[in-house]
């Protein structure tokens, strides 16, 4: 297996999930906590259309995932941005134009749903040098803004009345937290695929809630979590010979299931 | 020796024995409120201290009283701050004594309120108040555009005020205080000393609508603060308002009474002058609600930021014995 890593698509592979492994669950529990679950899942569905702009247009992947991530969140925070940050509403309509659009595009182009559906699993294995960059960029970003803005991160999840009196720019960590979770959506694309995105973003956090007792460790735990699931799921997938994302997905709910919660 | 002549320019002296301990050179009461927070009066028994003041008339009798010194010798006394002494059992003395001290405080003070309430007429005429000044001008709100909520709401809170504001449910307290935090958008005004924009203020909801989630309580204390801020600072707060044992507990895991703890730590490390409580004690038990009152009132002693409570507890608002806004119908009474 040691001769398998010296390939450079495994290699970079390797690099770009334990980043993304460790990095990913810190979008995750501002996913968690700010109930961004519905965004999330007009993200995903976004990417379908991105994949069948893609196809389409013959577009380079990532680039089209990201602006097609961006512009969804732009629209639903344009269109859903109230008093509260209850974006449900607009996320709906949102995520089902999205598909209705990539379905319509697809027929007139007569590129088969198929390959659009097949886009949606990714591969690490696939991932090129560029790519690799920008996910090692997304991984800092994620870091340096947690690190950075704790106190006002840990404002904004405790209330956002509280949050909003002591008169923080409230609003914008929103759209940055809302804006980092649309990139991290996209690019975990190339990764696990839409379907398995919460193997690292919502799992690892899920797993660090039976154990954290603050704020701070809750993210530590999923940074920890998140990397040793990218880690053994990865070797498990070569192990085995068997496709990353899953391998990962299954790491996750083994994890979920091992990890005893903590008594108070 | 306390009695002899005070030394040149020196206003007050503090003598341990024969051994003098503090001096000031101030005017006014000035002296007095140096001595209160520069003395370091742990490390001495009040029974062994003897202040030598310049003049003393009723507020002057007031602070020192207060203060707790048994022994005092004065210049010049006024017969109102003699009798106030000796009410009080103080061992003073004089050179002369005057009818009146011509002073605007002479009349400020009500012999028979307490010391306290007096102390706090005297602190805020001193400036001595870390409150600010909220003014409430014309705010009417409403959520459809018809029926108002408020209506033509104006009110000054001055530094270090603290006010009950009582109705009933749905009278438009809690949205009269969102309005204020510019939660709501309002017609009116709302100034923080004197200039529009919510500044210094803290903030302390009855509900918090939270799933519980890993929450240490020192992290909501901090969460209010910039970087910069350490840890002493937040420790000190905790250990004020009684709650630094619970640092490391889940704030969801508390009772109320202890939740409110924390959260007043949470406006005191936040430097808040301005505490904006609503509802704070309608969850809590009778135990907590006297605990509570006995906090703020503490807080309004040492601090006196300017307090808008809103309460219609019956317990707390007796207890508490501050002056109350009634709104009703979104007018205030």
């Amino acid at each position: 297996m040691i001769e398998l890593l010296l390939l450079p698509p495994i290699l970079r592979g390797l690099v770009a999930i334990l980043a993304a492994g460790a990095s990913f669950p810190l979008s995750g529990v501002m996913v968690l906590r700010l109930n961004l679950l519905p965004i999330r899942y007009t993200l995903m569905h976004g990417l379908i259309l991105g994949g069948a702009l893609s196809l389409v247009f013959s577009l380079p992947v990532l680039p089209t995932y990201v602006i097609a991530s961006l512009a969804i969140v732009f629209l639903v925070l344009l269109i859903g941005r109230g008093r509260n940050l209850n974006l449900g509403i607009s996320s709906s309509v949102l995520m089902v134009l999205a598909v209705a659009v990539a379905s319509l595009l697809t027929s007139l182009s007569d590129v088969p749903s198929k390959d659009t559906l097949d886009m949606l699993w990714g591969s690490p294995f696939t991932i090129g040098k560029a790519e690799l960059t920008a996910f090692l960029l997304l991984s800092a970003c994620l870091f340096i803004y947690v690190v950075s803005f704790f106190r006002t991160i840990s404002l904004i999840f405790f209330d956002r009345d509280v949050a909003l009196s002591i008169n923080r720019h409230i609003k914008l960590h929103e759209d940055v937290m809302v804006m980092l979770l649309a990139l991290t959506v996209a690019l975990s694309m190339r990764f696990v695929g839409a379907l398995l995105i919460d193997a690292l973003l919502i799992i690892p956090v899920i797993c660090a809630y039976k154990v954290a007792r603050s704020l701070k460790t809750l993210f530590i735990y999923s940074s920890l979590f998140g990397f040793l699931i990218a880690f053994l799921g990865y070797f498990a997938s070569l192990y085995f010979d068997v496709p990353p994302s899953g391998a990962i997905a299954i790491t996750s709910g083994v994890f979920y299931i091992l990890i005893p919660k903590r008594k108070n | 020796m306390y009695t002899d002549a005070l030394s040149d320019g020196h206003t007050l002296e503090l003598f341990q024995n024969d051994k003098m301990v503090f001096f000031s050179s101030g005017k006014w009461l000035h002296p007095l409120f140096q001595l209160e927070n520069e003395f370091p009066w742990s490390e001495y028994s009040k029974d062994e201290l003897y202040l030598h003041d310049s003049i003393s008339g009723i507020a002057a009798a007031t602070l020192t009283i207060r203060l707790g010194i048994r022994h005092v010798y004065v210049d010049l006394i006024s017969e109102g701050a003699l009798a106030l002494y000796e009410m009080h059992g103080i061992c003073v003395s004089y050179k002369a004594k005057t009818e009146r001290i011509k002073c605007v405080t002479e009349s400020m003070i009500d012999i028979n309120a307490s010391l306290d309430e007096n102390y706090i007429k005297l602190r805020k005429k001193a400036n001595l108040t870390s409150g600010l000044r909220l003014d409430v001008e014309h705010l009417s709100f409403s959520y459809d555009g018809k029926r108002k909520v408020l209506d033509d709401v104006s009110f000054v809170l001055n530094s270090g005020d603290t006010v009950i504001l009582e109705g009933e449910n749905g009278s438009g307290k809690s949205t009269l205080i969102k309005c204020i935090l510019s939660l709501l958008k309002y017609d009116g005004k709302v100034l923080f000393d004197g200039s529009v924009g919510v500044k210094d203020t803290a903030y302390i909801k009855q509900h918090m609508d939270l799933s519980p989630y890993p929450l240490s309580c020192y992290e909501v204390v901090s969460m209010a603060l910039g970087k910069k801020v350490g840890d002493e600072e937040i420790e000190l707060s905790m250990r004020r308002t009684g709650c630094y044992e619970l640092k490391d507990r889940n704030y969801f895991s508390l009772s109320g009474g202890e939740q409110e703890k924390v959260n007043i730590a949470r406006a005191l490390a936040g430097k808040a002058r301005l505490l904006l409580l609503d509802e704070p004690t309608a969850s809590l038990d009778k135990e907590s609600k006297e605990n509570f009152v006995s906090l703020v009132s503490s807080l309004a002693f040492s601090e006196m930021p300017t307090i808008l409570l809103v309460s219609h507890d019956k317990l707390v608002n007796d207890n508490l014995s501050w002056p109350r806004f009634h709104i009703e119908g979104g007018r205030l009474d």
